[in-house]
């Protein structure tokens, strides 16, 4: 049956998880929450996301990028400008 | 595979399961030898898989590389290792050479896993995801890419955090915390090293400000946002997610370059600056793309002639190095050249920069075998002796050489040169080994 056996349970005698490693996850949760309250109302662009949320721009693609990638976020038109896609939160 | 006194024999042993040491796998294999072919990395494929498309022919790269890893994956006379490295390679009396097959534990029982991505899903994790060159994050526990072989699933032991959440998601139940790495002894009649190249990094060159100034990527990053499989929805800076429309591109990053110690050149960045510019084009149609060189080296078949078709659709060539980038305020850069033709210092605003960074010798090679028997020439590439009569061979009787683990070159010529290691090693189990 799947999900029956609990292997992990022997690598956690054998390995620590890092203090490190348990802050990044922190702060990847943090800025996904803001990126999602941010699209919550309507779609915006990187820098509009970044200008109002006041995170700095590039963390804000990496984050966007990387909850496109997992289905959380959906492209949406361009600005007028031709410059800036706007972002709008995933379907599903 | 037969197996005598403990050790699994086999006619030859292919290190790296690049398109060489696949070429190299094919062509023993289809001799009738029996190969073992091992990878380190959790696929094969090499970073040919990585590319868009290859150049002058614009052929999609993955369209040429899959169907080549499928005939190597499925070929009866070979056997795959990846996530896996030969320790203590050494030569035995009779000529043959024994060593350590080291499988690493990818926490995952690759017969059991279906490649459904479950686990992937359920995995809370995210880091930088090295095959997309640190664009985008991926998950622990994860496929590598989409066209991995195997398609199968590995777990990033140092990045899990043991939450046990891909385990209970697989439906497949093979997910396995229990693996551990695995050791073999080995023994094979000959060698062909495939073991290919590193890229260069150029955080070395501080004045260009590589990962400090988000818009300035490299050649890869670019490759990377040019593919289907790409880490954006289009070509986009880093920096902002602005669509960029006025690219510049740095030939020689990392090569004929005394000053990093790398005087030679890549054999391939100017065409894969030319090839990444028609595609840019081809994704950004209103864009400009400047690209910065020192000699446009257009050497090989039909290379010339692709040039000039970039030239005539308007991608601009500015002989001269550039010296330094800085940053703006609105993430544009500004680069300080010499301009060869006039004699003049120049600056020039970009919107984003492109290093074509360089090929540098992969120095594993040197510690495979066991006493330092392999000679490595001074870039750092396994030396050819007899370079002209007989390419292939090494410094050791019965070892060869196959692309670009001894000299940088392109995909062609890397698979000619592995069909040539294949060729030379047949002939030296033919002739009953060592003289």
């Amino acid at each position: 049956m799947p999900g029956s056996k609990k292997t992990v349970d022997e690598m956690k005698k054998k390995r620590e998880v890092s203090p490190q490693l348990r802050e990044s996850l922190k702060e990847y949760n943090r800025i996904r929450k803001i990126i999602i309250s941010e699209l919550g109302s309507e779609p915006k662009t990187i820098p509009e996301i970044a200008r109002s949320s006041g995170l700095e721009e590039n963390t804000v693609t990496y984050h966007l990028m990387t909850m496109m990638k997992y289905g959380e976020i959906e492209e949406d038109r361009m600005d007028d400008m031709d410059e800036y896609y706007y972002y709008r939160l995933g379907s599903d | 595979m037969q197996k005598e006194s403990g050790h699994a024999e086999y006619d030859v042993l292919v290190v790296g399961g690049g398109i060489a040491g696949q070429e190299a796998a094919l062509n023993m294999g289809s001799m009738g030898y029996q190969v073992l072919l091992v990878e380190k990395d959790l696929s094969m494929g090499g970073k040919m898989l990585q590319l868009s498309k290859v150049f002058p022919t614009l052929d999609c790269a993955a369209c040429i590389a899959t169907p080549k890893v499928s005939e190597t994956a499925r070929h009866p006379n070979i056997t795959i290792f990846t996530n896996s490295e030969m320790k203590d390679l050494s030569r035995e009396e009779n000529g043959s050479f024994s060593g350590i097959l080291v499988k690493s534990p990818r926490y995952i029982d690759e017969h059991a896993c279906t490649g459904c991505q479950d686990c992937e899903e359920a995995c809370p994790v995210i880091v930088r995801d090295q095959y997309q060159y640190n664009l985008v994050g991926r998950k622990a526990a994860y496929i590598p890419f989409s066209i991995a072989s195997p398609r199968v699933a590995a777990i990033d032991i140092d990045n899990c955090i043991l939450c046990g959440a891909c385990e209970r998601a697989c439906p497949a139940d093979a997910v396995d915390f229990r693996q551990e790495k695995e050791e073999m002894p080995v023994r094979v009649k000959t060698v062909i090293i495939a073991t290919g190249f590193r890229l260069f990094d150029p955080t070395v060159i501080e004045r260009y400000n590589y990962r400090k100034l988000r818009n300035v990527i490299t050649s890869m990053q670019m490759e990377r946002q040019l593919v289907p499989t790409r880490p954006y929805n289009n070509v986009l800076r880093p920096g902002d997610g602005k669509m960029p429309d006025n690219i510049a591109y740095l030939l020689c990053t990392g090569s004929r370059d005394e000053t990093l110690g790398n005087p030679i050149c890549s054999q391939v960045c100017c065409m894969y600056s030319i090839k990444q510019a028609q595609l840019v084009l081809g994704a950004l149609p209103m864009a400009d793309v400047t690209i910065y060189y020192i000699d446009i080296r257009a050497f090989g078949k039909g290379f010339e002639e692709f040039y000039r078709q970039t030239f005539d659709m308007g991608v601009e060539f500015v002989k001269g190095k550039v010296a330094e980038i800085d940053g703006e305020e609105d993430g544009d850069l500004i680069l300080k050249y010499e301009d060869v033709e006039t004699s003049t210092i120049k600056e020039a605003r970009h919107d984003m920069v492109v290093l074509s960074v360089g090929i540098l010798a992969n120095r594993d090679p040197e510690n495979l075998f066991t006493g330092g028997e392999l000679d490595i020439d001074e870039y750092g590439y396994v030396r050819q002796p007899a370079q002209l009569s007989s390419p292939a061979s090494t410094s050791m009787e019965g070892v060869f050489v196959a692309g670009t683990a001894s000299a940088p070159m392109d995909i062609p010529d890397s698979i000619s040169s592995a069909g040539a290691a294949a060729a030379e090693a047949a002939g030296y189990l033919r002739k009953g080994m060592m003289k």
